[in-house]
C-alpha cells in the first residue's frame, strides 16, 4: 500500500465556493479526510470538505501557454462599454448611470 | 537550466510574480528554498518537544487543554510544511522519510531556541509569549516569500501561532500578577530566555546582495526583524516590572534602533552545531517516538522508519 498526495478544500461559510486549504499524504481517501480533519479543521474552519487525490486533478495551462484570449476583448467586460456614460450626457442623463 | 530560462525566472521574480511548484526554477532556488522550509519544518516538529513535557504538570484543566492544543498545532504545522518541503524535493528523490532521518542523525538543522530546557511553568510562558513573537516576526516577513505554496500555509500558521502568544501573554500576565514567588520564577524564566531571543533571528550582516534576498525567498534581514521584535516586546516586558539581563540595552533615539550588549555570538554556533544544552537529549527523544510510533505509521499504510 502505497502513499499518495491528496489536495484539501473547504467551505468557509453557507454559500461559500470551496477554496484550496492544502495538500497532505494518505494511503487511502478515508485516511486522507481523516487526515484533512486534523489538519484543517481544528478551530471549525469548514463545514465541508472535498479530498481530491492530486493525480486526478488535470491542469491548465500546459506549459508555456496562457490561459485566456491572448487580444483584448473589451466586448465581455463591463468596462468595455464605458461610452455609455458620455452617451447619457446627450440625453442629460449622467445622474441615471448606474455606478 | 538555460541562461535564457534563468533570465525569464529573474525577470518574473522582479516584477512580483510568485513562483508555484510546477515552475521551472533555477536549482539554486529551489535548494535555498527547500533548506528554509525543512529547517522550518524541523523546528516545528522539534519545538514541541519542550512543550509536551508540560503537559502532564500543567496548572489546571484550562492551561492542559491550551498546552495539548498548541503542542497538536506544532505537528501539524510540521505535517504541512514537510508536505511543501516533498514538492520542491521531488525532482532530487529525497522523501519526508529522507528528511526526518537527516534531522535525527544531525544532519540537518532545526531552530536553536529548542535545544534549551523549559525547567519551570514560567519557562512555558515564556517560550509561547516571546519565543513565539519572535517567530511571528519571522514568519510575518516570510509571508511576503516568492514561494507561493510555502506563503499560503504560513498565512494559517501565523494565525495559529497568534493565538499561542495570546496563550503565553495570558500565563505570562498572570504570574507577574501573582505571588512574590511566581514572579521571581518569572524573572528566573526571562533571564534564562533572554540570550537564546536575541540569538533567535541570527548574527547581524547584510545579506542583502545574497541570492536569497534576490530571489525574494527571505525579505527581512536578521537585524531588522531582532529590532522589530525589541520595539514590540521590550516596552511591555519592562511594564510588567520585570528586569530585562542586559545592562547595555537601551533604545538610541538618534538610530532609532535598540543597542544591546554582546549575546555571545560564539554560543549561538555551538548551538547551530549542535552542541546546545538539550539538542542531544531531544534528538534522543523524537528517535525514540518514531520507533515507537513506527506501527502507526505502518498501520496507516505509509513507510517504515525502522
Amino acid at each position: 500500500m502505497g502513499v499518495a498526495v491528496f489536495e484539501v478544500f473547504g467551505q468557509e461559510g453557507p454559500g461559500a465556493a470551496m477554496r484550496h486549504a492544502g495538500s497532505l499524504c494518505a494511503a487511502t481517501p478515508e485516511l486522507a479526510i481523516l487526515l484533512a480533519e486534523e489538519l484543517f479543521c481544528r478551530r471549525s474552519e469548514y463545514r465541508a470538505l472535498w479530498v481530491v487525490p492530486r493525480d486526478a486533478i488535470s491542469r491548465a495551462p500546459q506549459e508555456g501557454d496562457v490561459l485566456g484570449p491572448a487580444e483584448p476583448r473589451g466586448y465581455r467586460l463591463g468596462a468595455g462599454y464605458r461610452a455609455t456614460v458620455g452617451k447619457w450626457r446627450r440625453f442629460g442623463g449622467e445622474q441615471l448611470v448606474d455606478r | 537550466m538555460d541562461l535564457d530560462l534563468r533570465a525569464a525566472f529573474e525577470a518574473r521574480i522582479a516584477r512580483g510574480d510568485l513562483i508555484e511548484a510546477g515552475d521551472a526554477m533555477p536549482d539554486g532556488y529551489r535548494r535555498q528554498c527547500l533548506r528554509l522550509i525543512v529547517t522550518h519544518a524541523n523546528s516545528e516538529l522539534m519545538g514541541a518537544l519542550p512543550e509536551r513535557e508540560w503537559i502532564p504538570r500543567a496548572p489546571g484543566l484550562a492551561r492542559k487543554l491550551a498546552v495539548l492544543a498548541k503542542v497538536q498545532d506544532e505537528i501539524g504545522h510540521a505535517q504541512m510544511i514537510y508536505r511543501v518541503a516533498e514538492d520542491l524535493a521531488e525532482p532530487y528523490g529525497i522523501t519526508r522519510a529522507d528528511m526526518l532521518d537527516d534531522l535525527l542523525a544531525g544532519r540537518a538543522k532545526f531552530h536553536n531556541v529548542f535545544s534549551y530546557p523549559a525547567p519551570t511553568w514560567a519557562d512555558v510562558g515564556i517560550i509561547a509569549w516571546l519565543v513565539d513573537g519572535a517567530a511571528l516576526e519571522t514568519q510575518g516577513a516570510l509571508l511576503r516569500t516568492s514561494y507561493a505554496p510555502y506563503a499560503r500555509i504560513l498565512r494559517r500558521i501565523c494565525a495559529e501561532e497568534a493565538v499561542h502568544l495570546k496563550h503565553g501573554e495570558d500565563i505570562v500576565l498572570t504570574l507577574a500578577g501573582g505571588t512574590p514567588a511566581q514572579r521571581a520564577m518569572l524573572q528566573d524564566a526571562l533571564e534564562r530566555w533572554w540570550r537564546p531571543l536575541l540569538h533567535f533571528f541570527g548574527p547581524p550582516g547584510d545579506a542583502r546582495n545574497s541570492d536569497a534576498f534576490r530571489w525574494r525567498i527571505r525579505t527581512a534581514g536578521n537585524e531588522e526583524l531582532r529590532q522589530g521584535f525589541l520595539r514590540k516586546y521590550v516596552p511591555k516586558i519592562q511594564r510588567l516590572g520585570l528586569r530585562i539581563p542586559d545592562p547595555e540595552l537601551r533604545y538610541d533615539e538618534d538610530l532609532g534602533r535598540y543597542a544591546y550588549g554582546d549575546p555571545d555570538w560564539e554560543e549561538f554556533w555551538r548551538v547551530v552545531r549542535g552542541e546546545g544544552p538539550r539538542t542531544a537529549e531531544r534528538l534522543a527523544l523524537r528517535r525514540a517516538s518514531r520507533l515507537e510510533q513506527d506501527w502507526v505509521r505502518v498501520a496507516i499504510g505509509g513507510e517504515s522508519a525502522a
